[in-house]
């Protein structure tokens, strides 16, 4: 036998064959980390826009419109930066199952770690304000991005269905106020038998979202007057007078 | 010829550290494995001899040129099982086909007799019978439990060579070898063969 090894010396020697380098190898290794690392930040990027996105919604606007909680609950969902995430965490598996000693995990010990990596780094973003900056940059460079994203703004600059949101301009009497929309229209709210949130003081600069219903072009009936922010415990038919 | 006494008694590891300087330690290392690898290759495949053969040489060339990626934290042993085993899979694509037959003919009574202790059966086959039949039920057992039988019990590989060979974790090898071994079981029974 072993005239294989025979032949394959020759062969080496007479074509002068050679090792590949290290430093081919070495960077491979370093690319499939940095690609992992990327997708990882990516990956907690989306889970604190995710984060940002579910915090900043206002959560109980469906029983404003004729539509029940689940299916608010579905359409409102930020499916972009889901899809962005899942994609990520793909990547980040991907890459680490293609490190050196990657196959040594099993795959959902790959995911889980990737996840939970993910979500601190993503809870970290969140807090720090970082995936609110990412979200805001986004949506000024791309002006396709706010048409994939559900905000609160969006549920309430709907005065056709009776909600709408801006800031109080000028206070005309006790009965109406000018408002200036969340994309810069100015409105003329009646608001003789509104019931006001007990916050609510109708006064230039308050910012408030309005149920009611359109009268005019601009002209908007107000029933109910709450403010832009949501009070955190305090809600419900009480609250109004 | 000088090499080759100095070859004695280093490990595969250090030979790959010399081959690094000296080309010619690597027909040390290939000498070692020549044999070995050109059995595992016809366990695993249904290739002739010449197209092992061919396979082989592919194998010890792919391993100089990549000497510099070994990992020396992995036996030599592994990572040169695992060239050969994606060879293998490689040049069947190549050729479109999946293997069908293999060459288990010599000295496989001991490893049957390991085998079949490990699965609860009672050892009572005549040699002959034994040899016609472990070809047959190899054949209808899945490819990848059949992989790691081999590896198991033809190549003597433990659990954590195997894990690197296969590029599969520990558990996931564990895994497989019971399902193997329950499947090998289930065919010895199905084709009525009678231990």
């Amino acid at each position: 036998m072993n005239k294989i090894s025979e032949k394959i010396l020759d062969k080496i020697k007479q074509q002068h064959i050679i090792p590949k380098p290290k430093w081919q190898f070495l960077l491979k290794d370093y690319l499939i980390w940095v690609v992992f690392i990327i997708a990882t930040i990516i990956g907690s990027l989306s889970i604190g826009v995710i984060i940002h996105l579910l915090v900043d919604f206002d959560w109980t606007a469906y029983q404003y419109l004729d539509k029940g909680f689940f299916e608010y609950f579905v359409i409102s969902l930020p499916y972009l930066w889901l899809v962005l995430l899942i994609i990520f965490v793909i990547l980040a598996y991907y890459q680490f199952r293609h490190t050196k000693k990657g196959y040594k995990y099993r795959p959902y010990t790959i995911v889980l770690l990737s996840v939970s990596v993910s979500f601190i780094l993503g809870l970290s973003l969140f807090a720090i304000g970082t995936a609110r900056r990412a979200d805001h940059l986004l949506s000024e460079a791309v002006p396709s991005y706010e048409r994939m994203i559900k905000r609160k703004s969006h549920v309430w600059m709907n005065p056709e269905n009776g909600m709408l949101a801006g800031k109080i301009i000028f206070v005309t009497n006790q009965q109406s106020f000018l408002l200036e929309d969340l994309n810069n229209k100015k409105w003329t709210i009646y608001n003789t038998d509104a019931l006001k949130h007990e916050v609510i003081i109708i006064e230039i600069d308050e910012m408030i979202r309005i149920v009611g219903e359109q009268r005019g072009d601009n002209i908007f009936n107000a029933d109910r007057i709450m403010p832009w922010q949501r009070m955190q415990g305090k809600s419900g038919m009480r609250k109004f007078r | 010829m000088q090499h080759l006494r100095e070859c004695e008694g280093k490990t595969d590891e250090e030979l790959v550290e010399l081959l690094l300087v000296n080309q010619h330690f690597y027909l040390c290392l290939m000498r070692r494995y020549e044999d070995k690898l050109m059995r595992y290759i016809r366990r695993i495949s249904d290739f002739y001899v010449e197209e092992a053969e061919d396979i082989l040489q592919e194998v010890f060339l792919k391993v100089y040129q990549n000497i510099n990626n070994f990992d020396f934290t992995l036996k030599f042993s592994s990572w040169i099982y695992r060239i050969t085993h994606n060879q293998v899979i490689s040049y069947h694509r190549r050729k479109e086909a999946r293997p069908k037959a293999y060459d288990l003919s010599n000295e496989e009574f001991d490893v049957f007799d390991t085998l079949v202790s490990e699965i609860d059966l009672e050892l009572n086959i005549d040699q002959d019978y034994l040899r016609q039949s472990l070809n047959k039920v190899l054949e209808n057992i899945d490819g990848k439990y059949r992989e790691v039988l081999i590896l198991k019990y033809w190549e003597q590989k433990d659990y954590q060579e195997i894990s690197d060979i296969l590029k599969k974790p520990i558990g996931t090898v564990g895994t497989l070898l019971n399902r193997a071994k329950q499947k090998f079981k289930s065919e010895l029974v199905k084709q009525n063969i009678n231990l």
